[in-house]
């Protein structure tokens, strides 16, 4: 039996494996909610299996593996690994004596955190090879290039999540640790941003945590220009019919030819839509609409950076000729870059703050989803040489230890 | 506070190191050197009489670092006023994360996922408590974050870590408020929004509670639902 390479993009929100199939062409990888949910009956459920056996999300619960992006549950991350090793390959078991792992972490893990998972790694399910980075460090090898050449050596990776987003420089296919930048805001910042809004302005949706992020998916988007949005919200609003149960599950934005019966109800959204997503770019969204720390002067008097600021500051952390470089190649990745609008809102905030001369380009994913560029990243990194060069194997890692195992592939203290 | 004597309890509290170093007052030095405290107990018995030091690891290597900080950021590392906003942010930010309103459920006793290859003559049961020793401690933890934090050896690491959560607070600026205001770095104004109907209120702001509204009416609304 051959070997083979098996790539997880093991992200907060979604799990992204995949087999490389040696196939160019339509490779997509399989999606499964990183997730045990629990329905009001009390059944539990692994990954995407509530999607099929319940429609009324009301009063569900997530368990998330993750907390704060560290992985700290495995007990809770082993059942649902185990349930996607089933769905990669429903004919046969899964081989891990013959199977190279390429896993992704968030970066900043706690190093014991990460000696955990690579003791689960191999001595639970018994890997033969593996390398672990952060997801960024693969997107790399991932061709943006809608012109000929791309400067993959060079590459600012902003990388928006569930969890939260990281500004991430990329000099040679390394990470360049001093640049790393973290803003926490996330996709389950704005669920939660938008809970209270809707919550507090319309129905109470505080057990919805499904309908919100199918409401966030369907209506937020970046504003051009914000206090131009704010002026003609009118214009912008729109109407999401809430689900009924009998001729929708998950509620959609009613178009403007849509007959509604009588009794619909339906949320009528104006500037929740782009006020959410623009805690970007004004942080403090966050901390105003709260009682305590809208009220407290400490909050109020400190600056806050946004997206803009700590891109910037990135970039100034790197070395001075690798700037314009970084600069000229920012790419989008993770499922909140899916926000519409969000990169041309990026792009002409970053080119009013830095240098006139400079280009800036903003990348995102052609033809492939922003939350599978990490995982498509990972296949082409194991399509290449170096992969065998900064792979672990389990004889390496037994020799060795856990300990070893984390110089190889942890974080560099700042 | 670097001196400190082994707690009689020290049998229980593994995770903290002492290096005891027996002080020979006839200049004659033989250094012993105990890993835990269990051990420690006995070489101190052998050698009774003599006075011996103990220090305490962990709080050594807690001097080392922050030595090794306040180079780089002269002064002491967090001033009050920091922690105390730390705290309040990262509180919201929780709140902002909690997915829905009663917290998350616990994984019952019982429950298993088994997989579909699953082989009942092959698999002797073994599949939830893990293969090996180590294994078995991670799938059977059951901790929260924090519980790791504390237990995390390494100080430089967690202070990396623990410092990229607050990379979006200056707190140059907090630390130097008292002083003349710096005026290399311009910021852009705070947005103000209205917490009733979401438009511009740069003015006005709740004197009970702080926050903003926008006219008279989300005002007075403000007062009777919002207000605490």
């Amino acid at each position: 039996m051959s070997k083979q390479y098996l790539v997880i993009d093991n992200g907060s929100y979604n799990i992204k494996a995949g087999f490389n199939t040696g196939d160019e062409s339509d490779i997509r990888p399989l999606k499964i909610q990183n997730a045990l949910t629990k329905t009001k009956d009390g059944v539990i459920h692994i990954g995407n299996q509530y999607q099929a056996q319940t429609n009324n999300f009301s009063g569900i619960l997530f368990r998330r593996p993750y907390d704060q992006g560290h992985l700290t549950s495995w007990e809770t991350e082993k059942p649902i690994w185990d349930y996607t090793f089933d769905e990669l390959s429903p004919k046969k078991e899964l081989d891990p004596t013959i199977t190279h792992l390429t896993l992704t972490e968030s970066p900043f893990q706690l190093p014991q955190l990460s000696t955990s998972t690579d003791q689960i790694i191999f001595e639970e399910y018994g890997f033969n090879e593996y390398y672990r980075c952060a997801p960024a460090s693969l997107v790399p090898w991932v061709d943006f290039s809608d012109d000929a050449k791309s400067n993959n050596d060079f590459m600012l990776v902003i990388d928006s999540g569930f969890t939260c987003t990281w500004i991430i420089p990329m000099i040679y296919q390394c990470i360049h640790w001093e640049g790393v930048r973290k803003l926490p805001v996330g996709g389950k910042v704005l669920n939660g941003l938008l809970r209270e809004l809707i919550s507090f302005r319309h129905y109470d949706i505080t057990d919805e945590p499904v309908l919100v992020n199918t409401i966030k998916e369907k209506t937020c988007f970046l504003a051009d220009d914000f206090n131009k949005a704010l002026q003609s919200r009118q214009k912008l609003q729109c109407e999401f019919i809430l689900p009924d149960f009998k001729t929708t599950t998950t509620g959609y934005v009613r178009g403007p030819k849509d007959k509604i019966s009588i009794d619909t109800q339906l949320l009528r959204l104006s500037d929740e839509r782009f006020a959410v997503p623009e805690a970007y770019y004004h942080p403090e969204i966050l901390f105003d609409n709260n009682d305590t720390t809208a009220g407290s002067s400490v909050v109020q008097s400190t600056p806050l950076k946004n997206l803009t600021d700590l891109v910037v500051e990135s970039i100034m952390a790197c070395p001075e000729v690798a700037r314009p470089l970084l600069s000229a190649n920012i790419s989008l990745v993770g499922g909140s870059v899916s926000i519409p609008n969000f990169r041309n809102r990026l792009l002409s905030e970053l080119t009013k703050e830095l240098p006139s001369d400079w280009f800036v380009k903003v990348h995102t994913g052609t033809g492939v989803e922003n939350d599978e560029i990490s995982w498509l990243g990972g296949i082409n990194l194991t399509n290449d040489d170096i992969i065998n060069s900064i792979s672990i194997s389990k004889k390496d890692y037994f020799e060795h230890g856990s300990n070893w195992c984390q110089k190889q592939f942890g974080f560099k203290n700042l | 506070m670097l001196v400190e004597e082994i707690p009689k309890s020290a049998n229980s509290n593994s995770s903290t190191i002492y290096f005891s170093s027996s002080i020979n007052l006839t200049a004659r030095s033989t250094v012993a050197r105990g890993g835990q405290g269990q051990e420690e107990d006995g070489s101190g018995a052998s050698k009774k009489g003599r006075a011996k030091v103990n220090y305490n690891v962990n709080s050594l290597m807690n001097a080392q670092t922050q030595v090794n900080d306040s180079k780089n950021t002269s002064g002491p590392l967090k001033s009050a006023q920091q922690v105390q906003l730390e705290r309040i942010v990262s509180k919201r930010l929780v709140e902002l994360n909690k997915e829905s309103s009663s917290s998350t459920f616990e994984i019952p006793k019982n429950f298993n996922y088994n997989s579909i290859h699953f082989n009942a003559s092959k698999h002797n049961k073994k599949s939830r408590s893990g293969q090996t020793p180590t294994t078995k401690r991670i799938l059977s933890a059951r901790r929260n974050l924090n519980s790791y934090f504390e237990e995390e050896r390494n100080l430089m690491s967690i202070n990396t870590i623990l410092g990229v959560n607050y990379q979006f607070m200056d707190f140059t600026e907090v630390a130097s408020k008292s002083k003349k205001p710096k005026v290399d770095k311009i910021y852009r104004p705070r947005l103000r929004l209205c917490c009733i109907c979401g438009s511009k209120s740069n003015y006005s702001r709740c004197y009970l509670c702080g926050l903003f509204y926008c006219s008279v009416q989300c005002n007075h609304l403000h007062a009777e639902s919002r207000c605490t």
